[in-house]
């Protein structure tokens, strides 16, 4: 199955996740898988699609520090990113599994490969830890929507330097993948696509839908859905 | 509104919280930093939750809860089903 890969772009938060639903609906309909990468700037704050605002996160706090903050489609908790490796992985759900935590499982377990590959030795924590010593490197979460996995993941590769927003999404200890973000999504790609991919760009369609996405995405509606 | 709090196996908290209104549940609200798909599967649950009390019984919100679920093709990891209706059956009590 050949995957489209889409090099890293640097978004804001509302508009990296209206960029991932637009991917579901095209994928939805041709079927063929996609593999993107994304930074944030801002810096950002991503909340679990169940969360509830007020007990995920200070909201004014956030925004003082000049951090997006937005509500994911996929669920778990609170993440927080700035400087990382993000990746979505956007494929029809029988590349993973049509059940979501073994797609969640197969997302990760592919993951743990792509780093060990770089000699990076890292565990999955079912259901959404990726963890070395213990500590999280990385955050994954994932949903299925019209027989299509979503799987969202932001890996660590350097030190927290925002050491409110750290603090503002729980007080978990983290750490990170001592490794160049260039191989870390090299790893990857080779891992997730096996060797049948090509590099790719928003279509047309999914740029028109990600217009008119990004307005769900930055408005209080959906923020404060719960 | 009232609440109960259970965890998933996997240790990720869910909150039920529910309105009552002469022993019927006027609002729901599912929260938490579990995982459950797709995304409007929890609000169709939220949804069918509405009307129920605690004289209709586990097994006529588990038809409620379970028919929500259908509808949508959820999943979640770490809980069930049954779980969500024991922490409605004892948020209403």
């Amino acid at each position: 199955m050949k995957w489209r890969v889409i090099d890293c772009e640097i978004h804001t938060a509302a508009m990296n996740m209206a960029i991932d639903e637009s991917i579901v609906e095209s994928v939805a309909s041709d079927g063929m898988p996609v593999l993107r990468f994304y930074e944030w700037n801002p810096q950002a704050v991503s909340i679990g699609h169940c969360q509830k605002v007020r007990e995920a996160l200070n909201m004014r706090e956030c925004r003082a520090e000049g951090a997006d903050v937005v509500r994911r489609i996929t669920g778990g908790g609170a993440a927080y990113h700035e400087e990382g490796v993000s990746f979505s992985a956007i494929a029809p759900s029988y590349l993973f599994s049509a059940y979501l935590e073994s797609c969640m499982r197969e997302a990760s377990l592919t993951l743990v490969r792509a780093l060990a590959t770089m000699n990076v030795k890292v565990e999955f924590e079912p259901p959404d830890r990726i963890t070395e010593g213990g500590k999280r490197v990385a955050w994954l979460s994932s949903t299925l929507v019209k027989n299509v996995a979503l799987v969202q993941c932001f890996i660590f590769t350097g030190t927290r330097k925002n050491m409110f927003l750290r603090g503002a999404v729980g007080k978990e200890e983290t750490s990170f993948v001592a490794a160049e973000k260039k191989n870390v999504e090299e790893s990857i790609i080779r891992a997730f696509c096996e060797g049948d991919c090509k590099p790719s760009a928003l279509t047309r369609s999914e740029k028109s839908r990600v217009a008119m996405l990004c307005g769900k995405y930055s408005g209080d509606e959906w923020t404060y859905l719960r | 509104m009232t609440d109960v709090s259970f965890k998933t196996a996997y240790d990720q908290p869910i909150h039920v919280e529910v309105r009552m209104d002469n022993r019927r549940i006027t609002a729901a609200s599912i929260t938490g930093s579990f995982h459950m798909s797709p995304p409007e599967a929890v609000t169709e649950i939220e949804k069918a939750l509405v009307g129920a009390s605690p004289e209709d019984g586990a097994l006529r919100i588990a038809a409620k809860v379970g028919a929500a679920m259908k509808k949508t093709g959820a999943d979640c990891a770490g809980f069930s089903a049954g779980d969500l209706v024991k922490a409605v059956m004892k948020v209403m009590s």
